[in-house]
């Protein structure tokens, strides 16, 4: 605690020096533990937070190299890294949701299988001008007769 | 922190928000308009990829 009391003492307050070794253990650990997140959830938007996590890590080791060598080029990789995180999260969203009209969950198992399985004819196709009447259960009561009834058991198997 | 790996080899780097807007629109000027590309292509992709009637 008192040297901590001597750093924060000894700040110049216009340039504060945080030592690298910090900006190297906190970037190390936002790795982890968006590793131990992609790694050990199964929410697809856990994961895809995780991946944030991890991304954010590198920005801040980023800007502590940057800092260490006096160059401003990493602070200016930063911000098109936060750019490319968000251009990357919104297609990644978009996936999730498509995903999830498609399979009717955000897990990742359920996603596991990207072959063809035979879920039959899509149960919902409706044109722009219905009203979307799948919220309830997949039963998709059609009109004609000819397509069968196709019941979306929710995942594999 | 005293004798760190790295310690006392951190520049006394004062960067201003000045300074980086200058370095963004000056030297990373062409990786800025790229970065407009890519930001309109996510949004084209995410928009494309949430359409509901797709197929």
């Amino acid at each position: 605690v008192s040297a901590f009391a001597d750093l924060v003492g000894a700040l110049p307050l216009a340039a504060l020096t945080v030592p690298l070794e910090w900006v190297i253990g906190l970037g190390l650990a936002l790795f982890c533990v968006g590793l131990l997140g992609v790694a050990c959830r199964r929410n697809i938007l856990i994961m895809l937070l995780s991946v944030e996590i991890m991304l954010n890590a590198a920005n801040v080791v980023l800007v502590g190299f940057s800092r260490l060598h006096g160059d401003l080029s990493g602070q200016v990789f930063v911000f098109f890294s936060m750019t490319v995180a968000a251009a990357e999260v919104a297609v990644g969203l978009a996936i999730v949701i498509a995903l999830y009209r498609l399979r009717r969950s955000a897990d990742a198992d359920d996603a596991a299988d990207l072959r063809d399985v035979d879920y039959g004819p899509m149960p919902h196709l409706k044109l722009e001008g219905e009203p979307a009447a799948h919220h309830d259960d997949d039963h998709g009561h059609d009109d004609d007769a000819a397509e069968p009834e196709v019941a979306v058991a929710g995942g594999t198997q | 922190m005293d004798a760190g790996l790295f310690a006392g080899a951190v520049a006394d780097l004062d960067v201003s928000a000045e300074q980086i807007g200058a370095a963004i629109f000056g030297k990373w000027l062409l990786a800025f308009e790229v970065t407009s590309l890519l930001l309109l292509g996510a949004i084209l992709g995410a928009v494309i990829l949430t359409k509901r009637r797709l197929t």
